[in-house]
């Protein structure tokens, strides 16, 4: 297809765009898993983001606003192919990732390094891409394209609070996930539960507040 | 402060999610405490290994070129008549029923405020941003420093960029921060890279090498000084790559 002549806004608005473009695939990939839905998804959302730039505000996170429409584009579609991920049941009893530092393994090497050493990329990917969907969609934002809590809120259209609890979950969930992958392949040594502990308690709950981590200083003070 | 609170955050911490207060207090407490400062140091390496778990996933040549021929048909589709208007109005209640609409008109605020007087990364940013025409279009360097010479109070020295395919495209006289400046711009692939030649002055690392980040907007700027000359680089390329392309030591 011949290329059309373009205006000036038009071509200034594509050029930017598509300097992200890198970016907007690669969380596609991580969001539908596939490359052909990944391609179908970013020219989705590209031509709604053309069709509603002026919507943009200028002086604003461009990122994070292409972000956001891929995002809804995705949840949208999901939403209508009723292809909606069952959530995995969280084992979050059990991980007390705490005493899983405390403990020194034989070799004098820290266990929480010979973990983070035993894990390869691929694997990791492979967990990441095991996870919820929304769980999914907050750890690649956050640790893959360093969105802020609140972008990340502005892209999923939740509380920040719920994105923290999301967060931690999920880590949470990924750090069990590839411990006990870990310790049935020997990679690292299964941890005993210390002598004459009590049962497992529930893992502490997450964190939605950073005020009151502010306002619990305050009163310390 | 408690360590059961320090888990707690710990996350907010490394999120970089803290006000300076709370980010000086809640090291303090990480200097002080074994256990807590491992948890932490575990947290930060499996951070790390999340993002570097992400492969380097370019989007496929095709889709570049669909996205672009996608991009000119509904350019023109805004810009035809009446008769072709219905047809992209009718999508309106549609996406609004999907909640797009509503949702794009929020403002994304981040991270970054306006500041008065604008900080020299915002500034490099947006004249990344603008594209203005250049006034000379070369891709020699030896052309460009020949043109600025008389021109700016310091001597041109272009960045060594590591990629062999970084073509320089021109340049254009501009100032960062009151001070004089080149803006060269280079095309690096599909994507631009900006780089700002200034007076070492202007930067606000003083003579570090050293390349120091900021993100603006979602783009990455990078600054540093190198043979007395300062730089500032500007790109939507992620900061791995980015890193790569200026690392010259």
């Amino acid at each position: 297809m011949a290329k059309r002549k373009q205006d000036e806004p038009t071509r200034v608005f594509e050029a930017e765009a598509l300097g992200h473009l890198d970016a907007l695939y690669a969380m596609a990939l991580r969001l539908t898993r596939d490359e052909r839905d990944a391609e179908d998804l970013v020219q989705d959302a590209l031509v709604k983001a053309f069709r509603f730039r002026s919507s943009y505000q200028p002086d604003t996170n461009i990122k994070a606003w292409l972000f956001k429409i891929l995002t809804r584009t995705f949840y949208n579609q999901v939403r209508k192919a009723k292809n909606i991920r069952k959530l995995e049941t969280e084992a979050e009893t059990g991980w007390h990732y705490e005493r899983f530092i405390s403990s020194a393994s034989s070799s004098g090497l820290a266990t929480e390094d010979l973990l983070l050493d035993a894990i390869s990329s691929e694997r990791l990917r492979e967990a990441i891409d095991e996870l919820p969907d929304d769980f999914r969609t907050v750890v690649v934002l956050c640790d893959v394209h360093g969105f802020s809590y609140k972008e990340i809120a502005e892209i999923v259209d939740c509380p920040v609070g719920t994105v923290m609890s999301r967060l931690y979950r999920s880590r949470r969930q990924l750090q069990k996930k590839l411990h006990d992958y870990a310790v049935e392949r020997g990679l690292v040594p299964a941890l005993a539960p210390p002598l004459g502990s009590a049962p497992e308690a529930p893992s502490a709950s997450p964190a939605t507040d950073l005020e009151a981590y502010r306002r619990q200083r305050q009163v310390e003070k | 402060m408690d360590c059961q609170e320090v888990h707690k955050f710990v996350h907010a911490y490394l999120d970089g999610e803290f006000a300076e207060e709370d980010r000086v207090a809640f090291a303090a407490h990480l200097a002080n405490c074994k256990p807590c400062s491992r948890i932490a140091r575990f947290e930060e390496r499996f951070k790390e290994k999340l993002r570097a778990s992400e492969p380097q996933a370019s989007a496929p040549a095709r889709l570049r070129a669909r996205i672009e021929g996608v991009l000119a048909q509904a350019a023109q589709q805004q810009r035809g008549g009446a008769r072709r208007r219905w047809w992209t109005w009718r999508l309106v209640p549609a996406l609004a029923a999907a909640g797009v609409i509503g949702a794009l008109g929020v403002t994304l605020g981040g991270r970054e405020k306006r500041a008065d007087p604008q900080t020299l990364a915002e500034q490099s940013v947006r004249w990344h941003r603008r594209q203005l025409p250049l006034d000379v279009t070369d891709s020699h360097g030896d052309a460009i420093r020949r043109f600025f010479r008389d021109k700016v109070p310091f001597a041109v020295r272009l960045p060594r960029l590591a990629n062999p395919n970084a073509k320089l495209v021109g340049a254009r006289l501009t100032q960062l921060r009151g001070h004089e400046a080149v803006y060269l711009t280079y095309q690096v692939g599909a994507q631009r890279v900006s780089v700002f030649v200034v007076d070492p002055r202007a930067l606000s690392g003083g003579q570090d090498s050293r390349i120091q980040w900021r993100g603006v907007h979602g783009y990455n700027v990078g600054t540093y000084v190198s043979d007395g000359t300062g730089y500032a680089v500007t790109s939507e390329m992620d900061r791995r790559r980015l890193v790569r392309l200026i690392s010259h030591e």
